[in-house]
């Protein structure tokens, strides 16, 4: 979750980029490309389409910061604009009905509370590619950033059981494969 | 709420492989994105905005020279020519302002927004003193309190136009040092929390 302190920081920084300060955009940018470009990654599979897709999300981040109303919700907003472009990208590219569509299958009560407890960031990374769209953009945004559910639903635009859902589908998933490659997760 | 360490996060993102030649080529076209330009009809209106200032500076500067007297009364050419230099000098700074952000192509919403507000108060101020000056030296009662109502609605409305320029940019500055504040009081107290 958001902290005090980054609340703060990004309501300056959000006043800053509203008035057109060239330091705070390129604030803006440098502390949040590298988080951004994991995420369309793991959405696009040509690289070259993720960089012209963080591109074209910075260019509609330095026009629509200006319509920010709610500067402690720019995590959720960066990736709401990501994703939107990520996925028209996808929509052009292939169809997004077709690389999307998945059924949702439904959580039985209190199978929600599994934990991830890994340490090998490299083989976590390499299985997050063997595991279907829907799944691996939730446990991205998941690891990435300390979202609630709740934002993640508002991200991908989805009701927040389908998160939960998708969340234990995902992890379980994820299990699975790093069990088969030897690593120890519980 | 997520239980996510950061390292994990952080090593996640530097698992990330890419060719160095797209980034660069990336971060070469942020870079020109970065320098926010305004579009060519604003550009336009901008440079057109600062010629004709210039055009009618000339024409002051030209009245400045030329002045008789005759538009006023027969002893006012001191006078007439002051108005008219000055008129001058202030077309030529607005002139400057228009050409330069026509030049640049970039409008600062720090700065220029308080020097167009700031120039037009002092037009205001110089335009509401000649008609004053005029009115006082009109014998006929009726125009002169003609010309001082006029001049005094328009400097009523050039004045609440100033200040509410004024009052938004002194709201965004105390926000921002407000901010500013607040952002060192919460490391402070990060700083203060993790030293127990």
């Amino acid at each position: 979750m958001v902290t005090e302190k980054e609340k703060i920081y990004y309501e300056l920084l959000v006043l800053r980029c509203q008035r057109r300060e060239k330091d705070a955009l390129e604030e803006l940018i440098h502390c949040w490309e590298k988080r951004l470009f994991y995420y369309v990654r793991r959405l696009v599979n040509n690289e070259q389409d993720a960089w012209d897709i963080l591109q074209e999300i910075w260019l509609k981040v330095i026009y629509g910061i200006k319509n920010l109303r709610e500067p402690c919700k720019l995590p959720v907003w960066l990736y709401r604009v990501a994703r939107n472009t990520a996925m028209s990208h996808l929509r052009k590219e292939i169809g997004l009905r077709k690389v999307y569509e998945e059924k949702e299958k439904i959580v039985p009560e209190g199978e929600n509370s599994d934990e991830f407890q890994f340490e090998d960031a490299e083989r976590i990374h390499q299985a997050l590619t063997r595991i279907s769209l829907p799944h691996r953009e939730v446990l991205t945004l998941y690891f990435l950033e300390d979202l609630s559910v709740e934002e993640i639903a508002h991200i991908v635009d989805v009701p927040v059981g389908t998160i939960k859902s998708r969340l234990h589908y995902a992890k379980r998933a994820l299990g699975e494969i790093l069990k088969k490659k030897g690593v120890n997760y519980e | 709420m997520n239980k996510i360490p950061k390292n994990l996060r952080d090593g996640l993102i530097e698992s990330e492989q890419f060719s160095l030649n797209l980034k660069e080529k990336y971060e070469k076209e942020v870079r020109a994105m970065l320098e926010i330009k305004m579009s060519k009809i604003f550009r336009w209106s901008y440079l057109v905005g600062g010629i004709l200032a210039l055009g009618v500076a000339a024409f002051f500067a030209y009245g400045a020279m030329l002045f008789k007297g005759v538009m006023f009364y027969k002893d006012s050419q001191i006078w007439g020519r002051i108005i008219f230099g000055l008129s001058a000098v202030f077309c030529l700074v607005w002139a400057g302002l228009m050409l330069w952000i026509a030049k640049t192509g970039t409008f600062h919403l720090k700065k220029h927004p308080s020097a167009i507000a700031g120039l037009a108060w002092v037009g205001t101020i110089f335009s509401t003193t000649i008609f004053l000056v005029m009115a006082a030296r009109d014998p006929d009662s009726t125009k002169s309190v003609f010309i001082v109502v006029a001049s005094s609605l328009f400097l009523i409305c050039a004045s609440a136009g100033f200040i509410l320029v004024r009052v938004g940019l002194a709201e965004l500055n105390t926000r921002e040092s407000l901010l500013k504040i607040e952002l060192r009081l919460a490391e402070l107290a990060e700083e203060m929390h993790k030293k127990g």
